[in-house]
């Protein structure tokens, strides 16, 4: 505690209580009105012949194209005001995405199709797209959905309750919680549930299943990455521990915060790890420039020959220039990209911006893709207006 | 509970400290009830991604401090600071400490935006620099440099504060 502190306490004291709960609420309840209103106003303008063309890619993203396709993936993904729910009664076929869209958790199959799902979000789709993982409310419970049918299971679990498929979506390894949890292996083919009895001391969190069933265990975002560690999904006992060191990284590399959990690739073996260099511009002193990025780079662990085999700079974000400033500091949406998914043509990433209107609101989504063959960094799909919550296969 | 009851169940435990949060950014009572109400219509339009996100403290904090700078940034034409404002030649008869609050308040009002929402979070609100720089949307590196300015701001605008202001400095 600080005399400033106290200070500030002290000075803090003198305002009142600005309770302003009911002004908010009557401002949200007259702009939703007036949003009701715009579609008829729209239809009239249209009926009149004064629209002609609408482009649902103007604004902040207008003008950019796709520099690349990846089969499954759409070029353009327009959120469709009112998709119908998705059906209980009946299979839609496989997924190949889920997002969420103003209050909607929606989900497109490989068919082009959108439901709304009925649920808080998605968790998971498995990699050949047949399974949906969601969480029903935030109560629970998380529901395993067989998208071909109606077959289903439930999971009691939190907020924290994680899940990761095996690259050939045989097995799906759920853990309900990091801190107390179970841990499940699920056979898919079956839909025999087995609990792995992994030590709680030392489980840390699973962010992977093999095709073997073997699992790749790294630590909790809440503690330091100490490396990852392999265990037998049958018995939970650890049979290879792999240390930053072994992992061939830097001495000052360590994993990103806030870009996602190592992730293991549709190869079954690559594990990739998004990492940054401690040493970096974020421990430069305190006189250092505002706007340095840090140097995060997607690194590819062979867990079969042990050695670094792939390095995946990451482009972090737009130039400062382009960002608000205000007495040097940045502010508004970060403009960063996160690991969303392996597709056989590269590594998927999604790409988030700040709006360029409003520096407070997330601007257009877009979907990268880091090609196996060249490494180049590609805009595979354009949103047309802000999604969240983009969850692919795998 | 829908939506609006539970929104109107969060804030009301919270409209105090939000209250007081805002008093400090903007130092008069006029502009901190504008920047909750804006804060809260924000807050209120996505009231659902808000709870879905798991975190809506962490949310309301983001969308205040955001606020907070990006209406200053709208508004900074037209306001001129008064150079010695008159609350602070009435206190000769008051105690040293009630002296250094408004000292103190006219020093805030005498940053930028920026630098007075870092010492808000860091001095205040106690948080981390990690958190500090995730409400403001900025990195680690921006708040310590944010963090030395603003007090070295603080210790030219207002000499009598340097005992704060040298203990703000030592490292925890």
């Amino acid at each position: 505690m600080t005399m400033l502190k106290d200070m500030l306490d002290d000075a803090a004291q003198d305002a009142r209580v600005y309770d302003v709960t009911d002004q908010a609420v009557r401002v949200i309840r007259r702009r939703r009105a007036m949003a009701r209103l715009v579609p008829v106003a729209a239809a009239l303008l249209v009926v009149a012949g004064l629209v002609g063309v609408t482009r649902p890619f103007g604004g902040d993203g207008g003008g950019q194209e796709p520099s690349a396709s990846a089969a499954g993936l759409p070029q353009r993904l327009v959120p469709e005001k009112s998709p119908p729910a998705l059906p209980e009664d009946r299979g839609v076929g496989s997924a190949e995405l889920a997002f969420v869209s103003g209050d909607d958790v929606v989900l497109l199959t490989a068919d082009g199709r959108q439901y709304r799902v009925n649920a808080l979000s998605v968790q998971g789709i498995s990699p050949d797209g047949r399974w949906l993982l969601v969480l029903r409310s935030s109560q629970g419970p998380w529901v395993l959905r067989d998208l071909t049918g109606t077959g289903r299971q439930e999971f009691e679990g939190d907020t924290t309750f994680s899940a990761s498929w095996s690259p050939d979506s045989r097995r799906l390894v759920v853990q309900t919680s990091r801190r107390s949890g179970v841990t499940y292996l699920v056979d898919l083919t079956t839909g025999a549930r087995s609990t792995v009895p992994l030590d709680p001391a030392r489980a840390g969190r699973v962010c992977a299943v093999r095709n073997s069933g073997q699992l790749v265990l790294c630590s909790s975002e809440e503690v330091p990455f100490s490396g990852l560690r392999l265990a037998d999904g049958t018995t939970g006992a650890v049979v290879r521990e792999i240390t930053v060191a072994a992992l061939g990284l830097a001495p000052t590399e360590t994993m990103a915060a806030g870009r996602g959990i190592p992730r293991l690739d549709i190869d079954d073996h690559t594990v990739f790890i998004p990492v940054h260099d401690s040493a970096g511009p974020d421990d430069t002193p305190a006189s250092a420039p505002a706007g340095h990025d840090r140097n995060v780079v997607l690194a590819g662990f062979d867990l079969d020959t042990g050695r670094l085999t792939q390095r995946y700079p990451l482009p972090d974000r737009i130039p400062g220039a382009q960002r608000p400033l205000n007495g040097g500091v940045e502010y508004g949406p970060m403009d960063n990209r996160v690991l969303l998914g392996f597709h056989p043509a590269g590594v998927l990433l999604v790409h988030l911006t700040a709006s360029k209107g409003d520096p407070f609101e997330s601007g257009p989504v877009t979907i990268e893709l880091i090609a196996r063959d060249t490494g180049a960094l590609q805009v595979v799909t354009l949103t047309s207006r802000p999604i969240s919550g983009i969850c692919y296969r795998g | 509970m829908d939506d609006e009851e539970s929104f109107r169940e969060f804030v009301s435990a919270r409209i105090g400290r939000l209250s007081r949060i805002a008093f400090l950014l903007t130092g008069e009572h006029h502009a901190a009830e504008d920047l909750v109400q804006v804060t809260l219509i924000k807050v209120a339009r996505h009231w659902r991604r808000v709870i879905r996100g798991g975190n809506p403290d962490a949310y309301v904090r983001r969308a205040l401090y955001h606020e907070h700078v990006s209406s200053w940034r709208s508004r900074r034409h037209r306001e001129v600071l008064a150079a010695d404002p008159p609350e602070r030649q009435a206190g000769r008869n008051e105690s040293v400490d009630a002296v250094r609050r408004i000292v103190l308040r006219d020093a805030l009002a005498r940053l930028a935006p920026g630098q007075r929402a870092v010492i808000v979070l860091r001095y205040f609100e106690d948080l981390s620099e990690a958190d500090t720089a995730d409400a403001l949307g900025c990195t680690v590196g921006s708040v310590k440099s944010q963090t030395h300015h603003a007090l070295g701001r603080l210790r030219v605008v207002a000499p009598e504060l340097a005992e704060l202001i040298e203990d703000a400095e030592v490292p925890a």
